[in-house]
């Protein structure tokens, strides 16, 4: 007959070892996601979709079509979902819409967290550099450090294609690791006097905020970020827009819609696309151990550049007035994992001790810094690249 | 003689193509923006880590400074 059996198994005959460790770490992140919760709503499409494009010629990255070799249904959704910004500009309507920015409009002061803990972000641009990356792939790995996943795929869409998958996953592992990640290194740059300072004296944590306000506030930032970086405006105005959905108070069914429907369905989407990107000769490199270690890396220093800004405020601070310096760790934009390691952090030293709210307002200001911190990268890179 | 022409007017078209793909070829060659050397990337990363940082602190200086405006002019009740 003089067929041959890498023609009837064609998949069989092309398996390599690196499609089973891509298959492998699929298996991880599906566990994760559903034994641990760690982000299961975007590590088990990413899982599963590491499965489903690491099997040797699936159809769902490219099909053998009339006119030669055509994409596949996921290379579809990423050139029309990610390619075009679409999939991540979603999600930040979205995740706008599950903001409430009341607990700045009571600690506003308290904004200053949420641009120090961006700190990470650059100090793992530096050593992306020092490692080798240009300036593009270094800026998509530093802004892991957002704690934002959205805000990296966006930039790394940008920027560096090709390292998207591992970005992301570090992106949302990391996220979800917040309560292990975090918490040694408070204790490290801490004392335990430190850890019991009280923050009863800042803010009015009952205050009401009007709702004129709260409806102003996102268009007002809106106009401010654009003014000064247009570039982010995509970014910043998307996050805003969810959030005036929210606030203004007559598209409560569009608010719960796209806090849920829309966020679940461009979640699962996004997922699944992004493992596309997850191919073995991709992913099985140096390059996506480099990226994790990095991510890593960028999460520590965001702490550690939250921290060390109380605590260089504190010395200004008289006695009485002083900041527990672990509300600084909160100024990363994961929410609320964050505040609540930080108050349970609290409590454990001091069980009269009460960090949520002041740390829920660092946490939002942190939200507002990993976002303004994606618009500047996208704004000055270039100019430098 | 016809054939003479044609065949000066093919190699004229030919030369005149090769031409125009060397003059394509050096304006790509110019267009190529130059790779940057570790160095550079670094002392660029350095720099757009100086500005960005500076930055943030503006924006959020700016947003606090909504936020008391905004609370100042349309207070809770």
């Amino acid at each position: 007959m003089g067929i041959e059996f890498s023609q009837l198994f064609p998949a069989i005959a092309g398996f390599t070892w690196q499609h089973f460790v891509m298959i492998a770490v699929g298996g991880i992140l599906i566990y994760l996601a559903i034994a641990k919760e760690y982000e299961p709503t975007l590590l088990l499409p990413m899982g599963f979709g590491a499965i489903l494009v690491n099997i040797p010629w699936s159809s769902a990255l490219e099909i053998a079509g009339a006119h030669g070799i055509e994409p596949g249904v996921l290379q579809v959704f990423f050139n029309a979902g990610i390619m075009t910004e679409i999939f991540p500009l979603l999600i930040f309507i979205a995740i706008g819409a599950m903001i409430d920015f009341s607990p700045l409009f009571r600690n506003p002061f308290l904004l200053i967290f949420g641009a120090a803990a961006q700190f990470g972000i650059f100090a793992t641009l530096i050593l992306a550099t020092l490692l080798g990356y240009d300036l593009k792939e270094a800026a998509s790995i530093g802004i892991i450090g957002a704690a934002d996943g959205p805000t990296s795929i966006f930039v790394s869409s940008l920027f560096a294609k090709n390292l998207m998958g591992p970005i992301s996953v570090a992106a949302y592992s990391y996220m979800a690791l917040v309560p292990i990640i975090q918490p040694p290194i408070i204790k490290a740059l801490t004392s335990q006097s430190e850890r019991k300072i009280r923050m009863n004296q800042f803010g009015d944590n009952n205050k009401k905020v009007s709702k004129v306000a709260l409806i102003l506030f996102p268009i007002t930032v809106t106009i401010i970020a654009g003014l000064i970086a247009p570039v982010s405006l995509a970014l910043i105005g998307f996050l805003m827009f969810g959030n005036l959905i929210r606030e203004c108070g007559v598209l409560n069914k569009l608010s719960l819609a796209a806090q849920n429907e829309l966020a679940s369905l461009v979640t699962i989407l996004l997922g699944i696309t992004i493992a596309s990107t997850m191919t073995a000769e991709r992913f099985v490199t140096i390059d996506t151990v480099k990226i994790i270690g990095l991510g890593l890396i960028a999460f520590v220093f965001d702490t550690f550049g939250g921290v060390m800004c109380a605590k260089l405020i504190n010395v200004f601070m008289p006695k009485g007035k002083k900041i527990n310096p672990m509300i600084g760790a909160c100024g990363i934009s994961a929410f609320p994992m964050s505040a609540r390691v930080v108050h349970s952090m609290g409590q454990k030293e001091d069980k009269q001790n009460f960090l949520l709210m002041p740390a829920i307002s660092v946490n939002v200001g942190g939200q507002i810094g990993s976002v303004v911190a994606g618009g500047l990268i996208l704004a000055l890179i270039p100019l430098f690249a | 003689m016809e054939d003479t022409i044609q065949m000066n007017d093919t190699i004229q078209a030919v030369v005149t193509e090769a031409e125009a793909q060397v003059t394509v070829q050096q304006t790509s060659i110019e267009v190529q923006p130059k790779k940057k050397s570790q160095s550079e990337n670094v002392s660029a990363s350095i720099e757009v880590t100086g500005i960005s940082m500076v930055a943030i602190f503006l924006f959020m200086f700016v947003f606090f400074l909504a936020i008391k405006a905004l609370d100042r002019y349309f207070p809770g009740k």
